[in-house]
């Protein structure tokens, strides 16, 4: 495998919540992102996985650098870019390399900007890019399989599938080396889903790009990445090769969400887990116990008493509970 | 089975939206009926028309929806000529909804025991002393964990799951014959979803309820009903048993969207999209079957009046050019 | 830009009052550009032989006092009722959508000092906080514009702050950041042009209030003085001829007072309709 394109170190964001206690008390923390070491290679396709509320949102505009961390580095091509502020990395030389491609491909898209607009737009600021563009966004828009015709079109002119292609050239726009995919077809037809993971397994081929993929459609994930990655309430709990993280998953947890999978079940050992029990507060968490203590089927006292830390009892397959041996 | 008298029987049912641009053939010539105790899929993407259906049979509809035709016999009523006093009457008590979004779908202003409480006093003519003991009752019957502390939560204080659990005990309070489910776990996770999925089963199991239960996610229907149904802008394209779906489908519809949805098996190479978009329902000259235009198996034959498929039978096709049973299921 | 046209077109064609009123406002404009050319009499040739003389063929709306034709005098004043409610709107527009967007962008110390600034002029009763600006200023034209202006700032502010606050999260403005926008840049790029629609409607609104405002002052004996031809002074000036049976030279300006911040206030509703791209089909 090829070099490590992003790697975060002990990466956390911290949110206050509710306002402070009048005795002039620290205000309450939520924990949306704690302690996450991530790595993703060059040309490498990472999913990441877990319920809403986890933190992968949190984790992914931290590394886009739409958000500040409160602790940890964010290492991307060797450059520390977590000290930037979020505000001042648009000016940034490595801003054009990360790009993401939303959820939403409607919310994503400037309502007064035609698709072409929204496509030289990154050419424009982060490659310097002059006069007449109309050829580049041509041939970008011919990449991810839009019609030139459409090109003039405003969004609320375009169906749901011609926004996400808009989408996606604007994130390539500006040539990056890591795209990270936010849950990019969760808002499409199943009709046009299939064509757009196509068109991103191409892309990747293509263009030689990484992928960090978030989605909680894990059929997806499994046809998509190489590698992924499960959290759990802001932590990392498991990560491995995508097929052996979902034949053998090893963290109780993912193994719950394995088995939920429609149509998923029959190949899992164990049968399905249903999950009882109450997600634990992400607000100020004990560090001294597991995130998932009290869902889990596991659960012991141990896991009440001390945080399992991430481990890799087979190379290349980590898992964060105290009962994998 | 054939023989029983269905519990919603619905007959070439036809609505259509006066809009400013036009007159939307939203749906036409539907046929279904919905058997005591059966979970019936009823699978579509966008704009197929599913929502609408399942809003119509509730007769709540847009100001600018008219019913072109047809009848929805419920017990001896028909829910498309019933009075607003009969529908009432008839809403939560014989049929009970629950929708995506549930947090939306609650009042944000009211704890959650005071709504359970609202639709027993309404619907099920709880005496008052009893009423909270029923209210927590309810709770504790979809699982939901702490029941007495929850009774006096309001909806933002519980997660989506917990909303959606909530709207299912409101949904189930009065032990309705019918619950319509309209994509009750979209937005949810997947471990939240398999629990919800769980919850309807195990008490449409206990109280003999029928379930119809609208997604646009085939593998998710796949594993929670008996039957399926497929819409495709506006027309009912195919129903079949869900393995006979799956292992042999006739529809060309049908056969694509399998092909187009990731299932645990398949690979990246084997998915396949289905070509075009669905048909302009403004249209004044949509083909009798509209898929037509997105079809690799259409000919002139497509041209005549579509087959229908007959409300009571167990599965059916509306194409003139079926895939064979024999060929798809080797 | 034929397809704006269309949707033009389309949108008055489907809604009759919106029509009415862009017809209303039309004619308006063309007598505030061409008022000299069409006014039948000099509207400041005073003749009293002719005074209060009631409608007739000669004087459509009667004449005065002083026997000035009130028709003529009419006309001539759209341009200064008119260019004072233009000129107060488009400096509170600016102001206040700067100042609006700022606050709700950027939060923080910028929105709780914007916001003081909005509220602690709404604290005021707005009319008497302008004639108290024109009385601080002195009596011009120009202060009765900057009057106007101020007492309409809040209003934009609060709809440019509440748009702003919305739209900072949401997914466009976000994929501009990582398009290589800076803050400015999204402001002005990016959610200026998606705050225009309900902008525009505030504007068509604020006319009517403008209008309103200016002839309020000039009514009071603020601002325009006479002799010039200004709808608030002919109001005042006729208002004493009211008991002794001279309706017309109050009601004939009063009526077409009326009449202006009716079609503005009409407007309203038509322009976010042209504006909106989503709307156009």
């Amino acid at each position: 495998m090829s070099g490590v394109l992003l790697e975060t170190v002990g990466l956390s964001r911290r949110f206050a919540v509710g306002r402070r206690a009048a005795g002039g008390k620290r205000a309450s923390m939520l924990h949306a992102v704690d302690d996450v070491n991530l790595r993703v290679h060059a040309g490498e396709s990472v999913g990441l996985v877990g319920e809403s509320g986890c933190g992968k949102s949190t984790l992914v505009r931290l590394v886009s650098r739409l958000l500040d961390p409160s602790e940890g580095a964010i290492v991307f091509r060797e450059r520390d870019i977590g000290a930037v502020p979020a505000a001042q990395f648009a000016a940034h030389p490595e801003r054009g390399k990360i790009q993401m491609v939303f959820q939403d491909p409607t919310d994503s898209l400037n309502p007064r900007y035609s698709a072409a607009d929204t496509i030289a737009e990154p050419m424009r600021l982060l490659r310097g890019a002059r006069g007449d563009l109309a050829i580049a966004v041509r041939a970008l828009a011919d990449a991810v399989g839009l019609a030139p015709e459409l090109l003039a079109r405003f969004p609320h002119q375009l169906s749901g599938g011609q926004k996400a292609r808009v989408g996606i050239a604007r994130a390539l726009a500006s040539e990056p080396d890591l795209l990270i995919l936010d849950e990019p077809t969760s808002a499409l037809d199943v009709s046009v889903q299939a064509i757009i993971l196509q068109l991103l397994a191409r892309l990747r081929r293509e263009r030689g790009l990484a992928y960090l993929f978030v989605s909680h459609d894990l059929n997806v994930v499994r046809l998509l990445c190489d590698r992924v990655v499960v959290m759990y309430l802001g932590r990392v709990v498991e990560s491995g090769p995508a097929a052996e993280v979902f034949a053998h998953p090893r963290h109780p947890y993912t193994r719950a969400l394995v088995s939920a999978i429609p149509g998923g079940t029959a190949n899992l050992a164990g049968g399905r887990i249903r999950l009882s029990g109450e997600v634990r507060s992400p607000i100020d968490p004990d560090p001294a116990v597991c995130r998932f203590y009290g869902r889990c089927m596991q659960g012991a006292p141990r896991c009440g008493a001390e945080m399992p830390l991430l481990r890799e009892p087979v190379a290349g397959h980590a898992v964060a509970c105290h009962f994998d041996r | 089975m054939s023989a029983e008298i269905p519990l919603l029987k619905v007959e070439n049912f036809g609505l259509e939206f006066r809009t400013r641009s036009g007159v939307v053939h939203a749906l036409e010539g539907l046929n279904l009926a919905i058997r005591k105790g059966e979970t019936v899929g009823l699978v579509g993407e966008s704009g197929s028309g599913k929502s609408v259906l399942s809003f119509a049979m509730l007769g709540i509809s847009d100001a600018a929806a008219r019913v072109t035709g047809g009848s929805a016999w419920f017990g001896g009523l028909d829910l498309l000529k019933a009075g607003e006093s009969d529908l009432a009457e008839i809403r939560g008590r014989e049929i009970s909804m629950i929708f995506q979004n549930p947090r939306t779908a609650l009042n944000p202003i009211r704890r959650v025991g005071a709504q359970i409480e609202d639709v027993l006093k309404r619907h099920a003519a709880v005496r008052s002393a009893d009423l909270r003991a029923r209210a927590v009752e309810a709770l504790r019957s979809v699982n939901i964990p702490d029941p007495e502390r929850r009774y006096a939560a309001y909806p933002f204080e519980l997660s989506g799951g917990m909303c959606q659990r909530v709207m299912i005990a409101l949904a189930l309070a009065c032990g309705p014959a019918l619950l319509i489910a309209d994509e009750p776990t979209t937005g949810l996770d997947v471990t939240t979803q398999a629990g919800i999925m769980d919850l309807i089963a195990e008490r449409a199991r206990a109280s003999g309820m029928a379930t119809l239960f609208i997604t646009h996610d085939l593998a998710l229907a796949a594993e929670h009903c008996d039957r399926i149904i497929v819409m495709h802008a506006g027309h009912i394209v195919e129903a079949a048993p869900r393995r006979e779906l799956f292992a042999a489908p006739r529809h060309p519809y049908t056969a694509q969207l399998i092909r187009a949805t990731p299932a645990a098996g398949s690979l990246l190479e084997g998915l396949s999209a289905i070509p075009g978009n669905l048909p302009d329902l403004r249209r004044r000259d949509l083909p009798s079957c509209r898929f037509r235009e997105r079809c690799e198996r259409a000919s002139s034959a497509c041209d005549a009046p579509l087959p229908r498929i007959d409300a009571e039978a167990l599965s059916g096709v509306a194409c003139w050019h079926p895939l064979a049973v024999v060929a798809e299921a080797a | 830009m034929s397809a704006t046209l269309r949707h033009i077109r389309y949108v008055l064609s489907e809604n009759l009052v919106t029509l009415g009123a862009f017809a209303l406002f039309t004619a308006f404009v063309l007598l505030a550009v061409l008022g000299p050319i069409v006014a039948p009499y000099d509207p400041l040739a005073t003749d009293t032989a002719r005074a209060m003389q009631p409608p007739s063929a000669a004087h459509w709306f009667g004449t005065d006092a002083l026997g000035r034709d009130i028709l003529s005098r009419i006309i001539i004043a759209t341009r200064l009722d008119f260019g004072i409610a233009v000129a107060a709107v488009a400096l509170s527009f600016v102001f206040g959508i700067a100042l609006g967007l700022a606050a709700g962008f950027f939060g923080g110390w910028w929105d709780r000092i914007i916001l003081r600034l909005a509220d602690t002029i709404m604290a005021f009763p707005l009319f008497v906080l302008a004639m108290g600006i024109v009385a601080a200023l002195g009596n011009s034209v120009a202060n009765i514009v900057y009057a106007t202006a101020i007492i309409n700032l809040p209003f934009y502010i609060r709809v440019a702050r509440a748009e702003a606050n919305v739209r900072r999260n949401a997914g466009f403005v976000e994929a501009a950041r990582l398009a290589g926008n800076g803050d400015w840049r999204i402001l002005s790029h990016h959610i200026f042009p998606n705050i225009l629609p309900p902008a525009m409607v505030q504007v068509s609104l604020n006319m009517g209030w403008a209008i309103l405002n200016a002839a309020g002052l000039s009514f009071i004996g603020l601002g325009v003085r006479p002799p010039t031809p200004e709808w608030g002074i002919m109001v005042a000036e006729g208002a004493t001829y009211i008991i002794s049976g001279e309706w017309w030279v109050a009601f004939f300006p009063g009526m077409v007072l009326m009449l202006a911040v009716f079609c503005f206030n009409l407007l309203g509703d038509g322009l976010r309709d042209i504006i909106d791209p989503r709307r156009r089909t």
